[in-house]
């Protein structure tokens, strides 16, 4: 028994090593070698699972549709990628919410302590002002989409892509 | 039967010891600069380790806590120095910074561009995608190229999330925490301890700054980024070495000594056959850094 579990947590350690990697980022270069300039054999696109052939610092080298190349690791990762509507699928996400939570738990915790409601206040002595206000007028500030593919036209950016 | 009960005990032993010992040794960690940056790098390497063995739901959940703990120290930040009240600078910000992520961001969460109404030059990235330039930066940059170059390690800090590593409540738990956790079924930690993570991640910011090795770090991921979008992956570079003759930079406080970080972008270049070429097109890069800045005044 106790050599069976030895040997499934070997043979799931060796699994692990084998598992595909996934495109992270929108767009990432397979280059020649591990050098950012080097040339570029291919382009794979976000989700797309690479197979390791070996790992070389921040370089994994890979084989995609039978190419042979490097890959930088700051474009890939061993999970395949989250998207936004998988973290808006859940409840709406409110520091001040949490904030108040805190509180609770901090005015429960100190009242079974014995400490009157006016010793347990905290106010004024925060080093950091907040304004929560500001920050929701920074998130509605979203750009068009069309503005953008224009802004990124006029300067000649994000040509590849 | 009886092997496989003593193995078990053995196990939760062996466990229980680790968790301790991980605990004492960040509490030495405090005491000591040297010492922290020893374990930030190997809190880190367990990190990715960590991440690259998680489920979908834990990841999640991780994504929003990050996200919470971001929008607190962003709220904080426009409270200390202010919004900086020019639509034009603004979204001249947002546009290059969005054109950034275009490519490189992190398809979990969104990115937000501001500018603060301070007169320093400065940049800061807070966790879950909230960067801010203030606008002293705004004014010393030459040209659009130098101010991507600056967003460009700011989004890296936020991709390599150098700050949600260091601040994170998963890094600081003790084996009662972790009892508690498990009790209440795994759900997030985040909720008792919030404000205190913001107040530390605030710290770091304003303060102590990140890691030296996160600084070094972010700057040649950021040169990697703003060649990906077409901007002259030198820029960076070139705006560390006006910025060093700045007396009162306050980015020096919370930086790596200017001298070192030119000297490693540099060599970064070097060894990835970079230089100074860019496909973007700097005439009209040019003309509109003047255009959309032209109201920006101290």
């Amino acid at each position: 028994m106790f050599f069976a579990l030895i040997s499934i947590l070997i043979n799931s350690a060796v699994a692990a090593d084998l598992a595909p990697i996934y495109v992270q980022s929108v767009t990432a270069k397979i280059n020649a070698e591990k050098k950012i300039g080097s040339e570029n054999l291919a382009i794979v696109k976000r989700g797309q699972a690479l197979v390791i052939l070996e790992v070389s610092g921040d370089w994994y080298k890979i084989r995609h549709n039978k190419i042979e190349g490097w890959i930088s690791k700051l474009f890939v990762s061993k999970q395949k990628p989250v998207g936004i509507a998988d973290i808006s699928q859940n409840e709406k996400i409110s520091p001040e919410k949490l904030s108040r939570k805190r509180s609770n738990n901090y005015s429960t915790s100190a009242a079974a302590r014995g400490i009157s409601v006016s010793e347990r206040g905290r106010g004024n002595t925060e080093k950091y002002r907040s304004n929560p206000q500001a920050v929701e007028q920074i998130e509605s500030e979203i750009i068009d989409p069309g503005e953008l593919k224009k802004f990124e036209a006029e300067g000649n950016l994000n040509k590849d892509q | 039967m009886k092997i496989i009960i003593s193995y078990l005990k053995w196990s939760c032993l062996v466990l229980c010891l680790q968790a301790c010992s991980t605990k004492s040794d960040i509490s030495v960690s405090r005491d000591s600069s040297k010492v922290r940056l020893a374990k930030t790098q190997s809190t880190l390497n367990i990190n990715e380790q960590d991440v690259e063995t998680r489920g979908k739901d834990e990841i999640i959940q991780e994504v929003k806590d990050e996200i919470v703990i971001g929008k607190g120290m962003a709220a904080k930040l426009l409270g200390t120095f202010g919004y900086y009240d020019n639509i034009k600078a603004n979204k001249y910000v947002n546009l290059i910074g969005q054109s950034l992520i275009r490519k490189i961001g992190r398809p979990e969460i969104k990115y937000y561009f501001a500018v603060l109404d301070v007169d320093d030059v400065n940049a800061f990235a807070a966790p879950g995608g909230y960067i801010f330039v203030t606008k002293g930066l705004l004014l010393f940059c030459l040209n659009e190229s130098e101010l991507a170059g600056v967003l460009a390690h700011e989004i890296a800090h936020v991709n390599q999330k150098h700050m949600y590593k260091g601040i994170s409540v998963k890094h600081e738990v003790s084996v009662g925490e972790n009892l508690t956790r498990i009790l209440s079924r795994g759900g997030s930690d985040l909720s008792s301890s919030l404000s205190k993570t913001i107040t530390k991640g605030m710290k770091i910011l304003l303060d102590d700054g990140l890691t030296h090795a996160d600084e070094y770090d972010a700057d040649a991921v950021g040169v990697i980024y703003s060649l990906m979008s077409g901007y002259n992956p030198t820029s960076l570079k070139d705006f560390l070495a006006r910025l060093q003759f700045k007396h009162d930079a306050l980015m020096s406080k919370t930086h790596p000594p200017f001298l070192e970080r030119i000297a490693r972008i540099q060599k970064n270049l070097d060894e990835n056959n970079l230089t100074s070429q860019m496909t973007a097109n700097e005439n009209n890069l040019q003309y509109r850094f003047n255009l959309y800045l032209k109201g920006t005044h101290k």
